[in-house]
């Protein structure tokens, strides 16, 4: 599949964190999440991407160009929403909206002024006068409005309350699935990307750690509960985060769809019972690897 | 680039119009220049480019600025390139303004091509401190810059009672007319000050862009 953007071994260093050989890329239509706890490298590389900051090595491709020759063509196709919003906050909602608009080749006056209806947002309001959970709609309302090929969010609903949260998410997944566009999402939220991602990767320690297809991830990672002795040995020696507890035991697997048919007569006797895991739980299971 | 131009230019206004206005108003009222005049004017344009600056970067300052233009399509060059814009069509208008007013009152106590010189000198120091301002705040930020140029205001008002000891009291340096400016080719040394002077702002300027880029690393 066609990739909208590439990144290619990226490194940073910083006195106490090093982004390691970051590689990623976002196929075109698809959404991708970015996982990772606190301090993974996740802000970094998408600063990197944003060219806020600059790599120490490697390579970032966006539509097929790179920066810093095609800074503008390249930002002129992206929205973006960042973790903390900056705005000139003296400046009122109307302003801002014209002042975003001289950038934007494609801006659309009246999409903006649709979703700030719809976000329920006046032109005439300062920023200052805006909430958080405001400012981050109107954060939205400039980065969909220019019509972006792709977008790319930083932590853009933590600090969110759930309304707004999920009233968020259902408008980047219908701009998505109706219009085409990509999305890079990075959240240590991992409702959110549950409820949106197709591909997900995760971070830790400033390396990627895995990146796969949501739905092929969950559909291999399962919890497996079982009575002592109902599994065979190799089963048994795949598992991890093995707890044991006075019902029998269980563990997470990578693998079940390998399992499944071995697996099938221990389930019809109830012997084994298998749970279906969060990527909460992936993420825990890597970070207590390492 | 006009974006920031246009968002930064009233805030350059709002020093530059009234407090020059104003100057000009009196000026022109009194019908004469004297040399406290000339020096005070020069002064002013140097001020009043100082006091644009200050306010748009307090602004930038109190509302994060530019981590805002950084994730639109504008590159560091433009960003920065706009702010120079300004500082120079700050000092250029106030030294237009002065060139103006030299050239329809009368002189008293200084010859004219010296005191057109000295504006020229005053707007070059306009744009070399300007410029010499945005390089100190993309390396340090502005609050320290602030705190530094108040010193240095302190510094050179300082010097300029030690000069005037030393030199023009004690010695009796008449630095206001020199002779040789009043009868040859001001114009020559004009053009070499404004020269020298856009040649070092430009050179500011990419300074400026690279010490920028590297300090949001």
């Amino acid at each position: 599949m066609e990739a909208v953007l590439e990144v290619r071994d990226l490194s940073k260093q910083y006195p106490e964190f090093t982004l390691d050989a970051v590689s990623l890329s976002v196929p075109k239509g698809c959404i991708k999440g970015l996982i990772g706890p606190n301090g993974a490298g996740k802000t970094t590389s998408i600063k990197i991407i944003m060219n806020m900051i600059r790599a120490d090595a490697g390579e970032v491709e966006v539509f097929g160009l790179r920066y810093p020759g095609a800074e503008k063509q390249i930002k002129s196709r992206i929205g973006y929403v960042g973790e903390e919003q900056h705005f000139y906050l003296n400046k009122t909602v109307g302003w801002t909206g014209r002042f975003v608009a001289q950038y934007y080749d494609r801006w659309d006056e009246n999409r903006f002024d649709k979703l700030l209806m719809d976000f329920r947002i006046s032109r005439s309001k300062k920023v200052r006068e805006l909430s958080k959970g405001m400012k981050v709609k109107l954060a939205f309302a400039l980065a969909l409005a220019h019509d972006p090929d792709l977008l790319i969010l930083d932590e853009p609903t933590s600090g969110l309350d759930p309304v707004i949260r999920r009233e968020l998410l259902d408008l980047l997944k219908a701009v998505c699935q109706q219009e085409g566009k990509s999305l890079l999402i990075s959240s240590h939220i991992t409702d959110d990307l549950m409820r949106i991602a197709d591909y997900v990767t995760f971070m830790h320690e400033g390396r990627i750690i895995l990146e796969s297809e949501k739905d092929e991830l969950l559909a291999n990672w399962k919890r497996i509960h079982f009575r002592t002795g109902a599994l065979p040995q190799d089963i048994l020696a795949g598992l991890s985060h093995a707890e044991h507890h006075m019902f029998g035991s269980s563990g997470i697997t990578r693998n079940y769809q390998d399992l499944k048919d071995r697996l099938a007569d221990a389930i019809a006797r109830e012997d084994v019972k298998v749970e279906n895991v969060n990527l909460d739980d992936i993420l825990i299971a890597f970070v207590k690897e390492r | 680039m006009l974006g920031i131009i246009r968002k930064d230019a009233p805030l350059f206004a709002l020093y530059s119009v009234p407090l020059f206005g104003l100057l000009l108003t009196y000026q022109v009222g009194e019908g004469v220049l004297d040399p406290f005049k000339v020096l005070g004017t020069g002064f002013f344009i140097i001020l009043v480019t100082w006091g644009g600056i200050s306010t748009s970067e307090q602004r930038e300052v109190r509302s994060d600025g530019y981590a805002f233009l950084r994730t639109l399509p504008v590159t560091d060059r433009q960003i920065v390139a706009a702010k120079f814009a300004l500082v120079f069509a700050t000092a250029f208008a106030c030294l237009a303004a002065a060139q103006v007013l030299l050239y329809v009152l009368d002189v008293r106590g200084m010859h004219k091509p010296l005191a057109s010189l000295y504006l020229f000198c005053c707007a070059v120091a306009a744009l070399l401190l300007g410029g010499l301002g945005y390089v100190a705040i993309y390396a340090w930020g502005f609050p320290r810059v602030l705190k530094l140029a108040w010193l240095s205001c302190a510094a050179v008002g300082g010097s300029w009672i030690l000069f005037d000891v030393l030199f023009i009291r004690n010695r009796r340096l008449d630095f206001r007319n020199i002779a040789w400016l009043s009868q040859g080719r001001s114009w020559v040394l004009s053009l070499t000050v404004v020269s020298a002077g856009l040649a070092a702002f430009y050179g500011l300027m990419r300074l400026a862009v690279r010490i920028k880029a590297r300090r949001e690393d």
